[in-house]
């Protein structure tokens, strides 16, 4: 008996479609700045960070996902992670997409996800016996 | 009134690098100061930060023979967050520089009305450092400590 991979995929999308969520993900910022800005060639941004972009360009796209959270820990890694500004937000997840999403995810900085952004730190294929779909890792923080 | 002369120098130090930050044109919607430490939520980093406050002193001297006169070193550090490396680096060293300025930040009796300049700290060195952190969150990427020595003379029977 042949392992049913294409039901497979077709039950992951079926299941993306009942408990997914839709996510906005958005690509890295195009600015303009005003003319006679100097600019630093190896970072493409002024050398002077308080100039302020005249004009910003952001592609972005909704992709529906299924969401995971890393587990809550007890101990010292906890939900909130104390620094020097006070305890900061620590959210680390993972959407999956299906694979002809990945296009729209692939490349992507930040994602939306509840109201809230994340900042994108991988992305990669991922399937059984072939690639069903794109896996966007992403953490809070920005 | 309970202000030590601790806090004098804490709060001055912080006076003299807000009004140096602000007078050097960094805008408060892009950079703001905050103690450090407060174990409250500040939400998500939306403007690059420094908490500030952070300090320890070296136990202090004898500054002279035959008098009360003691010579303590303060050693008082920022820490700098930032949206991008650009705005770390640049933000933490403008910090560094406003804080050596001529060599000496105001002392301020914030305990009187007007507070009143008292005396002078005299800054023995600042350094700005980047911390690197392994495995970071967005937080994290962007980190910098600038560390400032300031001496202060005083006679401690009447600190």
């Amino acid at each position: 008996m042949d392992a049913d991979i294409a039901g497979f995929a077709a039950a992951q999308e079926r299941l993306r479609g009942q408990f997914g969520e839709s996510a906005v993900f958005l690509q890295a910022p195009v600015y303009s700045y005003p003319p006679g800005t100097l600019m630093d060639p190896d970072t493409g941004a002024p050398y002077d960070p308080v100039v302020v972009a005249t004009a910003s360009a952001q592609a972005s796209a909704v992709v529906r996902c299924d969401v995971a959270y890393e587990a809550f820990r007890a101990g010292r890694d906890r939900d909130n992670e104390p620094t020097a500004l006070g305890f900061l937000d620590r959210a680390h997840l993972m959407l999956i997409s299906g694979s002809a999403s990945r296009a729209q995810c692939e490349g992507a900085v930040n994602v939306i996800l509840r109201g809230q952004s994340y900042k994108v730190t991988n992305g990669k294929p991922d399937g059984i016996g072939g690639v069903q779909r794109w896996l966007t890792y992403a953490r809070r923080g920005q | 009134m309970s202000i030590t002369r601790e806090d004098l120098v804490s709060q001055s130090v912080m006076d003299h690098a807000v009004a140096g930050i602000a007078a050097r044109g960094y805008p408060s919607d892009q950079v703001a100061f905050l103690e450090s430490f407060p174990y409250t939520v500040p939400g998500a980093l939306t403007k690059n930060l420094v908490a500030t406050g952070f300090d320890f002193d070296d136990g202090g001297e004898q500054a002279e023979l035959g008098s009360g006169l003691k010579r303590r070193v303060y050693t008082i550090e920022f820490f700098v967050f930032g949206m991008t490396n650009t705005y770390a680096r640049n933000l933490a060293n403008a910090l560094k520089f406003t804080l050596e300025g001529d060599g000496r930040i105001a002392l301020k009796d914030v305990g009187q009305a007007g507070t009143p300049i008292i005396d002078y700290l005299i800054v023995e060195g600042v350094s700005t450092h980047r911390q690197v952190v392994s495995d970071p969150e967005p937080w994290q990427e962007f980190i910098y400590t600038t560390t400032v020595h300031v001496h202060d003379e005083y006679y401690a029977a009447i600190a």
